[in-house]
């Protein structure tokens, strides 16, 4: 969603440096906003959002239980390079639980990663379920923000799991 | 309380191949960045809640390597493992949502000391509307074990799945019994010797000791000849009783794993195989699967097939 500044893109990111700030997601326990593109309110005319950054998916899994720590809660997002001249990209997400009719985000993970996938290129978010009796609704939200490049101003929400787990 | 999952295990001896250390550290790639630059002054990250910081993950080669060729070797096959967003000239152009099974967790083992060990495992989840016909445990396997040729020569031992029955409806459109004339196309002279064991919770419900011969009873009948069962007998269904030793062609505890602690050997049985692969394996989890449900035991079981005496 935002545009990340690196040393590769000095001139496109001074381009977009007014629409690189913005936060992309509500702090702890807080109803949560969706991640917003910056880009697509500060580029200019004629630029189309992320056209330079060439083709890439996102990628993450539902929000599950851990294989080996036991009543814990995970999601991860990543992101892999089709085409185009991106190499890295700042993957966050966010591990949300609904409550009252609204999401609050229950934990984020951020990594700056090379494209790939696998549990070295990825960002991870866990909860510790405080008990494993109450059912609560969880889903993940991810954030690929490309590097040096203008990517795309999509909200990536993976499916809701209904999962007993306290929180 | 867990939704449905299920957990397959392969076992074995990897030899990896002799350009392993270069090839698989090149394909890690360099040290990624970490949350460094996330962290407020107090050294939280933003949204974290304290006191709840849920597992840290520390990575190895073993689940950095598989949780990245799984997905993709299953993808190439056909089959959607994980949520995707397919981004073209700045717009999301396709979505795509888990066909098969979803992709949760994975990880392996491939400590080269020459012995049995649990080198790959995927837990994954089950979709439940609708619930699928039967379990995805043959295509996991398959891109399991794919994966594990790429690292080296695998010795194979041993297979275990958690698999939640009471998930999976009945396979009314492939019954195992029609691979029996795949299986017995294999060298009539070979021999194989095989355990199957059956585990689960305690509980009402649970299958037992009693379950054993009906079970292994279903077992040759479907299998047509293609497996011969030898015996069947009950294991550590008495409380109090010590566990049945693991088979040694598995590197198994089912005390370890999350979804399996708790759980008790009920039954196990013995048969004779005219070859031996994870694709046998496969079958004759199945096979058990089929009878348990058979006899009307729905419930979350553990079963493994492994080799009596593994390969020196």
């Amino acid at each position: 969603m935002r545009i990340r500044t690196g040393a590769a893109s000095a001139a496109l990111a001074g381009l977009l440096a007014v629409a690189a700030t913005a936060p992309a997601q509500a702090d702890d326990r807080e109803p949560t906003q969706p991640p917003r593109s910056t880009y697509s309110n500060g580029h200019g005319p004629g630029l189309a959002a992320g056209g330079g950054v060439g083709a890439f998916v996102t990628e993450g899994d539902r929000v599950h239980f851990s294989h080996t720590v036991r009543g814990a809660i995970n999601a991860h997002g990543w992101w892999k390079r089709l085409n185009g001249p991106a190499k890295k990209a700042k993957v966050t997400v966010w591990l949300q639980v609904k409550n009252n009719g609204h999401w609050y985000t229950l934990n984020k993970g951020v990594k700056t990663v090379y494209s790939g996938g696998g549990s070295g290129k990825r960002a991870s978010a866990a909860w510790k379920c405080t008990n494993l009796v109450a059912k609560y609704s969880f889903r993940s939200v991810i954030d690929v923000d490309i590097v040096g490049y203008p990517d795309d101003a999509h909200k990536k929400i993976t499916d809701t799991q209904t999962l007993f787990c306290g929180t | 309380m867990f939704p449905p999952t299920v957990i397959i295990g392969l076992h074995g001896i990897l030899r990896r191949a002799p350009w392993y250390e270069r090839v698989v550290e090149q394909y890690r790639g360099e040290p990624d960045e970490d949350e460094e630059e996330d962290r407020d002054e107090n050294g939280d990250e933003d949204g974290h809640k304290d006191g709840n910081d849920g597992s840290v993950e520390e990575t190895s080669v073993e689940e950095d390597v598989l949780s990245s060729l799984v997905i993709e070797r299953a993808g190439a096959y056909g089959w959607q493992t994980v949520t995707s967003w397919l981004t073209e000239n700045g717009q999301v152009t396709a979505r795509h949502e888990p066909t098969v099974w979803a992709h949760e967790e994975v990880g392996g083992d491939w400590t080269p000391d020459g012995r049995v060990h649990q080198l790959a495992w995927l837990q994954a989840g089950v979709r439940t509307d609708p619930p699928p016909l039967g379990l995805p445990v043959r295509p996991i396997t398959l891109v399991l074990a794919e994966t594990l040729a790429r690292m080296g020569t695998v010795t194979f031992t041993g297979l275990h799945a958690l698999l939640p029955l009471p998930a999976a409806r009945r396979n009314t459109a492939f019954h195992q019994t029609e691979l029996a004339p795949w299986f017995a196309l294999a060298d009539p002279d070979a021999r194989h010797e095989v355990v199957v064991t059956v585990s689960c919770h305690p509980g009402k419900g649970a299958v037992t000791g009693e379950d054993a011969e009906a079970v292994s009873e279903a077992v040759r009948e479907t299998a047509q000849g293609a497996v011969e069962v030898t015996l069947a007998g009950p294991h550590s269904a008495a409380p109090g009783m010590s566990p049945a030793p693991v088979p040694p062609g598995l590197d198994l505890d089912l005390t370890h794993g999350v979804h399996t602690e708790g759980m008790r050997e009920a039954f196990r049985f013995g048969c004779t195989t005219r070859e031996w692969s994870p694709d046998l394996a496969v079958w004759l989890v199945e096979l058990a699967a089929d009878a348990l449900r058979a006899a009307g035991r729905v419930t979350p079981v553990v079963v493994t097939a492994s080799l009596v005496l593994p390969p020196a």
